[in-house]
């Protein structure tokens, strides 16, 4: 179905406090968001001028995807959507007799290619993961709980469904905190692979239900499961990442929102303030180089983000999806990172 | 004896197809009968929990939960109609419970604060199996909130409402508009530790429990009737009160 190109368009630029990441652009798309996440999974140039971007809502088993193409001015000649489903498809269950939930892989006539049990799952877990596929035809699927528990599983599993590790990602790890404190599991929002094959996740944790929500990104260690590192930021007070990428020089870039924690007196309760969109840059051992929340008219989150291969004479430049907060249409910000050290 | 084995043709109408698999969303599918199944059963092996449906129409004509479905039948799902004049038609769901009154999964310990701030009885049990969670819902007569399908196809599970957002202002926002509960908003009169009723209490009588300066700068309090908090309009009032306003609250203050 194509909707014809009748878009609302206004160009931003609004540079930063620290003058290191400028708005270069924000574009609207009639395209109504009701999932979340959004990502978006691919851009490319044509020869045209113009591009190709694809952006997706929704999880692996559930999900909606566009392909959208602008001409060389950046006006959006057309918005399709994007009926080519994945295979194999991938769905959970439950087997009489096993404790864990299962993943299970069919084809497009129905037939089980593989089905693999879920690490962790045999206590109460939520029938939708996060499934990430990988380059290798191979998996990354985390594990909601159901229960007070401080761990989200992760599992990393091949082509053909069999398990290669297991991660319990714990709020302890993420928080320095003793065993066994914590009673809240880490709400895992975006994974992504690097360069390298290790694996970036990014979200948010809190020690307590209603404590303030603190944004991290750990990297894991692609071989073994391991966490390599891990960094940890509050923002403007309540803070969450939703999408976490490597830069092709090796940078860490994750998006997501913050704001103000609001706190009735004498309470340990936190609200989330007004959102806001979040830009955090790490360097490849997770120390922080930049972190920076937006005060835009119409967006109130960055949702997800991919690196540009055009880039400027100053700097790598970023494509940003997010919502506009009125209308629930796309938006896509171009941003410009200079002079990151 | 009937045969109960063929297939059926589907189609889930507008958020419902938020629980189906996607090669199934936004278009018909088939799907295999191996017995005699009723609609609740076969709709909820699809993926779509019986608390998000309001309209089921068997071949064209409206029918309820328990119908048996048999080999070539044509099914259309439809979640709550925001606008659109159903009266002709089978309300599947049952009639709304007299007052409104939820309990919430583990999960959602946020939602639940947010639920007391606007002054809704917003149960929270904390860390319960999912048996005991559908069990107050139906004796107590709450409405279950959560994000776990599998709990809202609980048989027992009259009236449920599966939160499509993470986010716990979103979820506010989809609750206050599913159920239709704006005008029963009244901020600032239930505990958000025990959600409780809150009651005006003169500043004499609790003066020992407060700081400095706060006995120096407010006068009015209230108490909760319960666990015995105090509350008093502090530096985060402005900040509270933002959240209200982006939740679509316009009337704001002591509504008692």
């Amino acid at each position: 179905m194509k909707y014809l190109l009748s878009i609302i368009f206004l160009l931003v630029t609004a540079a930063t406090s620290s003058g290191t990441i400028e708005i270069l652009s924000e574009r609207y798309y009639p395209i109504d968001l009701s999932l979340s996440p959004i990502r978006i999974e691919g851009y490319q140039l044509l020869e045209s001028g113009g591009t190709r971007i694809s952006v997706i809502e929704g999880s692996y088993c559930q999900s909606n995807s566009w392909i959208i193409e602008t001409d060389s001015l950046g006006n959006t000649v057309s918005i399709d959507v994007d009926s080519v489903y994945n295979l194999p498809s991938l769905s959970m269950a439950e087997f009489p007799g096993a404790n864990e939930r299962w993943m299970v892989a069919e084809d497009e006539h129905g037939d089980t290619l593989w089905k693999c049990p879920l690490e962790g799952t045999d206590i109460l877990y939520f029938d939708q993961p996060m499934i990430i596929e990988l380059p290798d035809g191979g998996y990354l699927v985390e594990c909601r709980p159901d229960c007070q528990t401080n761990v989200t599983d992760i599992q990393r599993n091949s082509i053909d469904g069999e398990m290669l590790w297991h991660l319990s990602l714990g709020t302890n790890y993420l928080l320095d905190l003793p065993e066994p404190d914590g009673e809240v599991y880490p709400f895992v929002e975006c994974m992504r692979e690097t360069s390298s094959g290790d694996l970036l996740i990014g979200g948010s944790v809190s020690q307590w239900l209603t404590s303030a929500d603190a944004c991290f990104v750990t990297l894991i260690d692609g071989s073994n499961g391991k966490a390599v590192w891990k960094t940890l930021e509050y923002a403007l007070g309540e803070a969450r990442i939703l999408d976490v990428i490597e830069t092709v020089s090796g940078y860490i870039v994750a998006v997501g929102e913050t704001a103000e924690s609001v706190s009735p007196q004498n309470q340990s309760y936190c609200f989330w303030g007004a959102k806001q969109p979040l830009l955090i840059v790490l360097d490849d051992e997770g120390t922080l180089l930049n972190l920076e929340a937006f005060n835009l008219e119409k967006m109130d989150s960055f949702k997800s983000i991919i690196e540009l291969e055009e880039h400027s004479t100053d700097g790598n430049e970023f494509l940003i999806a997010g919502v506009d907060s009125s209308t629930c249409e796309l938006v896509l910000v171009r941003v410009c990172l200079t002079n990151i050290e | 004896m009937t045969d109960h084995t063929g297939i059926v043709t589907v189609r889930a109408y507008a958020e419902l197809n938020d629980f189906l698999p996607k090669k199934w969303r936004q278009r018909e599918f088939t799907y295999p009968l191996n017995g005699g199944f009723s609609l609740k059963h076969l709709i909820e092996s699809a993926g779509i929990p019986h608390t998000e449906i309001e309209i089921i129409l068997l071949n064209g004509k409206s029918v309820d939960f328990n119908c048996i479905v048999k080999p070539g039948d044509r099914i259309s799902v439809y979640p709550v109609f925001e606008s659109l004049d159903i009266t002709p038609l089978l309300r599947l769901r049952p009639e709304p419970l007299r007052k409104t009154r939820f309990v919430l999964d583990v999960h959602l310990g946020k939602l639940a604060l947010i639920l007391r701030l606007l002054g809704f009885d917003a149960g929270f049990p904390g860390n319960i199996p999912d048996e005991e969670l559908a069990e107050i819902s139906a004796g107590e007569g709450r409405i279950l909130l959560t994000r776990d399908t599998m709990l809202l196809k609980r048989s027992i599970v009259t009236h449920g409402c599966y939160l499509h957002s993470q986010d716990p202002e979103e979820q506010a926002h989809e609750i206050l508009e599913r159920l239709d509960l704006r005008e029963s908003i009244k901020p600032f009169t239930r505990c958000l530790d025990c959600g409780a009723f809150l009651e005006t209490v003169d500043k004499k009588e609790i003066i020992n429990r407060l700081e400095p300066l706060t006995k120096e700068y407010y006068n009015e309090f209230k108490r909760c009737s319960q666990c015995h908090k105090i509350y008093w309009k502090g530096s985060h009032f402005e900040s509270i009160m933002g959240l209200l306003q982006r939740l679509g609250v316009n009337q704001m203050g002591d509504k008692d």
